[in-house]
């Protein structure tokens, strides 16, 4: 089978299955889909072909420019995951790598608070959790992952970073499935079942112990400076048939991280008490209608809550940080074929964000790109209060058509978003004094653009483009805190690439990009600044760098990517006279990927290196007395960079089936190489001298799983 | 022994070592060092008089009549910087030079202190500085002695903003200025056993204690921003310990808000070897007072 359009025969349920992977329920994307499905191996327990036959009409995949899917049974392949699909994002082309225990995505130089998660289409504030061991979605729940590092469509939105796009997958038409499974991290199962003909469920669930193995077996102190990590997370699904082509489908997820660190000192001012408890919990309904013609609908309504609580003492310093957000919000779209060669799109993406927040510290806690501070120092001694509420709400509307011209496809977009931005104060809080609100309406116009070119069979060309806008974050309308006058940021985004068919499953891809972004929300430089403006929109920033991906896709057990970036990312304020390096900037980036596996021996490696983090160096100190600690002089912002990262990891795994259940038995092995790769700066006590703190040393996890 | 199968976890925890030693301890003596600013009263509103000194040191003792040339800092710090000081105050454009050099020195307390680091604003809607957890607002005070610089921050008595009317009068009624603590007689002791500061075994742990009087942490009200109230905290006391030979347990104690205790002690290996190395306590409130004092331990043979 070829993309090339034309007819032909397929079975329903699996396009079904691979349009679902594609994010797309056009029948020739679904078609594409198909084939790329071909590539991958299904899971034991994934739906067995089924009688029904249709006939569909193929048209060309849209191709986005350094857009990459991985499935699940690649994605757990990859050495370094712990078989967790999720944590394959990590190792693709366009991603940084973030430190180590920080659970952050870094996309094209983006701050990890610009790059969206998606889960079925609605947003979830964490693709891992806290502590970056795991996902935080159940990896066997999981159909593919795609990443969109930037560019994207105009289904998507409110983001100047990339997109993550996780989707769920078609549970099992038969019988009772399932696993157990269980490493030295934590412990995880799923159970799914076909109840009747028409309904399907699921639930799974997993839980971290890693905190009450660690107690048995190390000091008490660990915890000081490599704060252990609780994690769990769960999921239920419910899939219900309604007719041939129509289903619905009911989606719980929820994650939580508990993070505690202490530590006990003599010295009053330094005795350490912080704990962060995070998560987040949603219920997704959604109606799918697909027709025979390749027209299809769906609607996804959804509600849900992201909690956040940090509470911390720095000896006398208090810093409370506490924000609830009640999510609500529905994805709807509507996909029909108008002639033989424009496919439209139009839909509706709304989110809306109801936040109580509470905050007690310092200013400048934590610290913002551009801020001088040096890990590990406490907060300023100046702290205040705040407690307050925002909404928002955000409408978008979209349509874009998918035209093809012979082999140049075309899918222009627009997305007009419609900001609805609601907070409690003003002014801050002055004894009972009525709180004057604010109420404010902003649109955003965001135009997109996608064109790719099949040169020839073997060939493709593509640009894409895009304008993105970005509500500010709820926690930055403090009045005491931050500015309750923010507006939205913007973002354009320009790549394009080349990707080329070297033989069956085997491809490159070569991507450039460019990213211009201005209103960036940024720390005000004034000392005094007006009542209610400690922060600015006066950031502007610019990424740029080009990507190549190099991969085999999995096919007799062979699976394997060089991914390489080389790309800079920059900030500054209006009217500075040049750019410097962003906090997330990294120069080189290089992720290098083999698995193989034959007759139940598996065996992978993985080999990373990325530039080190930019840094501010210390050039000075001087001695502030009254409370008898050093404070350090900055030199130039991020002007010295940590050492370069590299690690090699490996895995090795042995499947043995029985007659019913199949036993899976892995030990992944991180950083085999010791190498001793540095996390952070640190600083003698005068600032005079300098060295790094190291991160994870050799790291074996020994788990196994029991399927059935 | 542990099992095989934990080694991997031991890896991980090697985490907690993975921070390595950077030089000597703080608390080691090795070269001239400003270990404190005092100002006396420790608490001034502006335009009071305020005396001030410093602690000088070398290893070879504390410097009498230290040539310290002085400077108020004029520049608060901007957002962008989590220090208690402006790095634009190292420079001379944004400081307003005392006269000196001279080891003590009385000036008046800049009329603007509150404007500049406290919460008073220009006309318009400016935002007022933030207090320290204690309420405070503080003027840096610039030291600088042979090639060193130091600041000390005399807390400045300002109004209180951003209050309601009722709780800033009850505040000013109820507030009092700070007082600098006063240190205690220091005492040693070898095993339970009292020891003479002028014949410390060599070689030997030696207990350090120091005490303060119960009034030396002082209680006082304070604005809650969360709470819009006040409420009542007490100092905290801290005592910082540096030595010229030897080796100390602890660089830092004290006692923290909620502790009674009006004394705190730490340990001191003594040198192998006789000879006298010089002690120097710092004890530091929760609200910018300070007291110091030197000892000149001798090590008996």
């Amino acid at each position: 089978m070829t993309g090339e359009p034309g007819s032909l025969r397929s079975n329903s349920k699996c396009l079904d299955a691979a349009a679902d992977r594609l994010g797309s329920a056009s029948a020739g994307a679904r078609l594409s889909a198909a084939l790329l499905v071909g590539l991958s191996a299904a899971p034991a327990w994934a739906d067995p072909p089924a009688p029904t036959e249709v006939t569909v009409r193929a048209a060309p995949r849209r191709r986005d420019p350094a857009r990459v899917t991985i499935s699940t049974e690649e994605g757990r392949r990859v050495p370094g995951t712990q078989g967790d699909a999720l944590k394959v994002v990590e190792s693709l082309p366009g991603v940084g790598r973030s430190a180590f225990g920080g659970g952050k995505l870094v996309v094209w130089g983006a701050a990890p608070s610009d790059t969206r998660v998606y889960v079925d289409g609605v947003e979830v504030p964490a693709l891992y959790h806290e502590s970056g061991l795991r996902g935080t979605v159940n990896a066997d729940l999981v159909q593919s992952i795609d990443l969109f590092p930037g560019a994207y469509g105009p289904e998507f939105g409110r983001g100047l970073g990339g997109l993550i796009r996780v989707q769920t997958r078609n549970l099992p038409s038969e019988g009772i499935h399932g696993y157990v499974g269980a490493d030295l991290l934590d412990a995880s199962g799923m159970l799914s079942a076909a109840v009747g003909g028409r309904l399907r469920i699921a639930v799974a669930g997993r839980g971290s112990y890693l905190d009450r193995i660690l107690a048995g077996v190390v000091s008490p102190d660990v915890g000081d400076y490599f704060p252990i990590p609780r994690y769990r997370d769960y999921q239920a699904k419910a899939q219900l048939t309604l007719r041939e082509d129509e289903e619905l489908s009911l989606l719980l997820l929820g994650s939580g991280d508990t993070i505690e660190r202490a530590k006990d000192s003599p010295d009053p001012a330094t005795v350490l008490r912080e704990t962060t408890e995070s998560g987040y919990h949603r219920v997704i309904l959604r109606y799918t209608r697909t027709s025979p013609d390749g027209d299809s609908v769906s609607v996804t309504p959804f509600f849900g809550q992201d909690r956040r609580d940090f509470t911390a003492s720095f000896g006398p310093l208090p810093e409370r940080q506490g924000d609830t957000a009640w999510k609500y919000g529905a994805r709807a779209s509507y996909r029909a074929r108008i002639t033989e060669a424009i496919t439209a799109s139009v839909g509706v993406d709304a989110l809306g964000s109801a936040s109580e927040l509470s905050r007690v510290g310092s200013l400048d806690t934590p610290p913002r790109d551009g801020d001088h501070h040096v890990f590990g120092q406490p907060p300023g001694a100046d702290v205040n209060a705040d407690d307050w509420t925002a909404n928002i709400v955000d409408v978008g509307p979209y349509a874009l058509a998918e035209v093809r011209l012979g082999p140049v496809t075309i899918t222009p977009g627009l997305r007009a978003d419609a900001f609805l931005i609601e907070g409690s104060r003003l002014t801050p809080r002055v004894g009972q004094t009525p709180a004057l609100g604010f109420s404010r309406l902003s649109a955003a116009i965001d135009p997109r653009l996608s064109v790719s070119w099949a040169v020839t069979p073997r060939i493709t060309l593509s640009a894409a483009f895009g304008l993105y806008h970005q509500p500010p974050a709820p926690a930055d309308l403090s009045a005491v805190f931050g500015t309750p006058a923010l507006g939205v940021a913007r973002g354009l985004h320009v790549s394009g690439g080349q990707a080329v068919r070297l033989a069956e499953g085997l491809g490159v891809e070569l991507t450039g990009y460019y990213e211009s972004l201005d209103h960036l929300v940024v720390r005000s430089r004034l000392a005094s600044p007006k009542l209610a403006r400690a922060l600015t929109q006066d950031g502007e920033g610019r990424s740029y760098g080009v990507q190549v991906l190099l991969k085999k896709q999995l096919k007799d057990g062979l699976l394997g990517w060089v991914a390489y970036s080389a790309s800079r990312s920059e900030r500054r304020r209006v009217g500075d006279p040049s750019y410097r390096l962003s906090d997330h900037d990294q120069t080189s980036v290089l992720s290098a990927v083999v698995s193989y596996s034959r007759q139940g021996w598996g065996a992978g490696a993985r080999f990373r290196y990325a530039t080190g983090a930019p840094r501010t160096p210390v050039v000075g100190s001087f001695y502030e007395a009254t409370n008898g600690h050093f404070e350090p002089i900055f030199g130039a912002e991020n002007a010295i960079r940590l050492p370069d990262f590299y690690a090699l990891d490996l895995r090795l795994e042995k499947k043995i089936p029985f007659s019913r259940v199949s036993l899976d038995v892995y030990l992944d092995v991180l950083n085999v190489t010791y190498r001793k790769n540095a996390e952070e700066v640190i600083y003698s006590f005068d600032f005079s001298q300098r060295s790094y703190i190291t991160g994870l040393p050799t790291l074996a996890v020994l788990g196994a799983r029991l399927s059935f | 022994m542990r099992p095989p199968l934990l080694l991997p976890l031991t890896l991980l925890a090697g985490l907690a070592s993975c921070r390595p030693e950077l030089g000597d301890p703080e608390s080691l003596l090795q070269g001239t060092r400003i270990l404190a600013v005092r100002g006396d009263p420790a608490e001034a509103a502006p335009g009071d008089p305020v005396s001030y000194q410093a602690l000088v040191v070398t290893p070879e003792g504390m410097v009498t009549d230290p040539a310290l040339r002085w400077a108020f800092c004029a520049a608060p710090k901007p957002l962008t910087e989590d220090g208690a000081v402006s790095a634009a105050c190292l420079g001379e454009d944004e400081v307003r030079p005392l006269p000196g050099p001279a080891a003590t020195l009385t000036a008046e307390t800049p009329k603007d202190a509150c404007a500049l680091f406290g919460p008073d604003t220009p006309p318009g809607d400016f935002r007022p500085r933030d207090p320290d957890v204690t309420g405070g607002y503080y003027q840096p005070v610039r030291v600088r002695f042979s090639g060193l610089t130091a600041f000390g921050l005399e807390r400045v008595t300002c109004h209180l903003p951003n209050a309601p009317v009722d709780l800033a009068i009850e505040l000013e009624e109820r507030y009092h200025a700070n007082q600098n603590p006063t240190l205690g007689a220091l005492t040693a002791s070898v095993d339970g056993a009292p020891a003479a500061l002028d014949h410390l075994p060599s070689g030997a742990e030696v207990r350090l204690e120091v005490g303060w009087t119960k009034d030396d942490a002082e209680t006082y009200p304070v604005f809650d921003l969360g709470a819009q109230a006040i409420v009542e905290r007490r100092e905290a006391l801290r005592v910082s310990w540096f030595v010229t030979a030897g080796e100390l347990g602890a660089e830092v104690t004290g006692r923290g808000e909620s502790d009674p205790e009006t004394a705190t002690a730490t340990t001191f290996r003594a040198p192998g070897v006789a000879g006298v190395a010089h002690l120097f306590i710092v004890l530091r409130d929760s609200r910018g007072g300070v007291d110091f004092a030197g000892y000149d331990l001798t090590i008996a043979p």
